[in-house]
């Protein structure tokens, strides 16, 4: 009995293996487009939702931090934020914490990844990059918001309206989506940054996820520079100044994307190949 | 690879798809970043008409704003051979800053929009990639375009501007449309005494004083240029080839 049961498993697994070493899509993961579509539409619509909340919400109940209703609204706002924020991170860390099974075992059997399974893995690298630009449009578009906020209210907590969505949503969502790519990229795609077998961490997986971290890391002092220095908006003050220059870390997002452009084209030429092999057999 | 061979994997269905990710990607952070740099660093005087002066708006303006537009404009031409990058990210500007403009400093806010327009540098950027384009030269890009960039933001904006310039009389003391908005429309948080007006100095060169300004512009300009170029390298390029090892 229990060798039969054995021989089952050994079988389903032989069935596993051939079924991966011929696998074109991203086995098991969610397809690229289908990332980039649900990732970007929830991203946009959650923005979306947000700006409504602000328009109904912020003249009646946002002006005096210090009433029950500012808390119900506004405080209500941020704790669903830092749901959907710790909902995300752990779903995108989780997802890709081990390297792909189907790499491996292509690898080990054909000596090489699938072209077209490699594709797959490449595009999702660019669509999470792609989804984490969306959020730096929101911080675009709340950024500024915040600077005439405070033309109208003098600034009486930290937890603003205009601060709900920029600080404590876009700025830590811009550091799980940018980690998320760099996680992805080490997790999946790590051979086309250090070669074959190379090891070491290229900086690129750091300095793209650091723009987030050193926006959300200059709340704090951009807090305390209001509270102790200018407690007015004068948005060109010098302690804003380090808002702009975490946003350049970005740039290195062009880094991890375009050090696989390479092997796209590689990829694509050996798709083609395969297509005028396969048509000339079959004529 | 050929370059016909490359072109030909360019028409590949996979390969357009990268190619809208990518879009979609330097959409995003070609908002983000020029719009961020910008509203930290000439914010004010973008956000306001009366700030606008003769003074620091045409020095602070067309730097901030080319710092950046810089950037996009040499990774474009480093990576991808277009010379786009600088008209890409001006236009991206514009797009984050007028939403921005309509959906909060105008529609939640009621700021009148003659009063809160933001500059455009879309021309300049134009010039920019069509000088890199011609002459295949930073250097020669930096000391013609540059120049130009900082040279042509006031008179390119003063088309805008200029309306709000008009003198007006109010109870005997004489302002401009644009100061005269600025105290009807209170801004509690940016109060006058932060305000970078006309300093009394620079009266002294009668109505010589915005050349004065405009020169000073393409000069800073020149060197914002390069600024943005060693950034865009140190940034967007270096790290693509460095690694940390494990030791």
């Amino acid at each position: 009995m229990a060798a039969t049961s054995i021989s089952a498993s050994v079988e389903r697994q032989a069935v596993q293996i051939e079924e991966m070493k011929h696998d074109k899509t991203a086995h098991g993961e969610m397809p690229f487009i289908r990332f980039l579509v649900i990732g970007g539409g929830l991203g946009l619509l959650s923005l979306f939702l947000i700006r409504l909340w602000q328009g109904e919400w912020w003249f009646p109940v946002g002006m005096d931090a210090t009433t029950p209703e500012f808390a119900t609204y506004w405080l209500g706002l941020l704790y669903v934020e830092w749901i959907v924020l710790i909902a995300t991170a752990i779903i995108g860390f989780t997802a890709y914490r081990k390297p792909c099974s189907t790499c491996a075992v292509q690898r080990k059997e054909l000596g090489r990844i699938d072209p077209e399974h490699e594709l797959n893995h490449i595009g999702k690298l660019w669509a999470t990059v792609a989804v984490a630009a969306m959020f730096g449009f929101g911080v675009s578009y709340f950024a500024e918001q915040d600077a005439v906020w405070h033309q109208i209210v003098v600034r009486d907590t930290a937890f603003t309206p205009s601060h709900i969505p920029l600080f404590f949503y876009t700025f830590p969502m811009l550091i799980i989506m940018t980690g998320v790519s760099s996680w992805y990229a080490y997790n999946r795609l790590h051979h086309l940054y250090v070669g074959e077998g190379g090891k070491g961490i290229p900086i690129c997986y750091l300095l793209f996820p650091a723009g987030g971290w050193f926006l959300f890391a200059n709340v704090a002092f951009n807090e305390l520079g209001h509270s102790s220095w200018i407690t007015e908006e004068l948005f060109v003050q010098p302690y804003h100044f380090p808002f702009a220059w975490a946003t350049y870390f970005f740039f290195a997002g062009f880094a991890l994307l375009f050090k696989t452009v390479p092997r796209i084209f590689e990829n694509l030429g050996e798709i083609a190949q395969q297509a005028s092999t396969e048509a000339k057999a079959s004529s | 690879m050929k370059a016909e061979e490359l072109a030909a994997l360019g028409q590949h269905k996979m390969a357009k798809v990268f190619d809208v990710i990518l879009l979609l990607a330097l959409v995003g952070f070609f908002t983000v970043i020029p719009h961020v740099s910008r509203m930290l660093y000439m914010g004010d005087w973008d956000f306001w008409v009366d700030w606008k002066d003769k003074l620091w708006w045409p020095i602070a303006g067309p730097s901030a704003a080319l710092l950046v537009t810089a950037v996009g404009h040499y990774l474009a031409w480093y990576y991808l051979r277009l010379p786009l990058g600088a008209t890409f990210t001006a236009v991206f500007v514009l797009v984050g800053a007028w939403l921005s403009r309509i959906f909060s400093f105008y529609s939640m806010e009621y700021y009148p929009i003659n009063f809160i327009w933001p500059a455009t540098t879309i021309p300049m950027a134009l010039a920019l990639d069509l000088i890199l384009f011609w002459s295949r030269s930073y250097l020669v890009t930096s000391l013609t375009g540059g120049v130009l960039w900082g040279v042509l933001f006031y008179p390119v904006n003063w088309l805008m501007l200029m309306p709000f310039l008009q003198p007006v009389t109010l109870f005997g003391k004489t302002f401009t449309i644009a100061d005269l908005m600025g105290y009807y429309f209170i801004r509690p948080q940016t109060p006058e005494y932060l305000r970078r007006i006309d300093e009394g100095t620079l009266q002294a060169f009668l109505g010589q004083r915005i050349w004065i300004s405009i020169l000073m512009a393409g000069i800073a300009c020149t060197f914002m240029y390069w600024i943005g170029i060693g950034l865009g390298k140190l940034l967007g390029i270096m790290p693509m080839r460095k690694v940390l090892r494990q030791t």
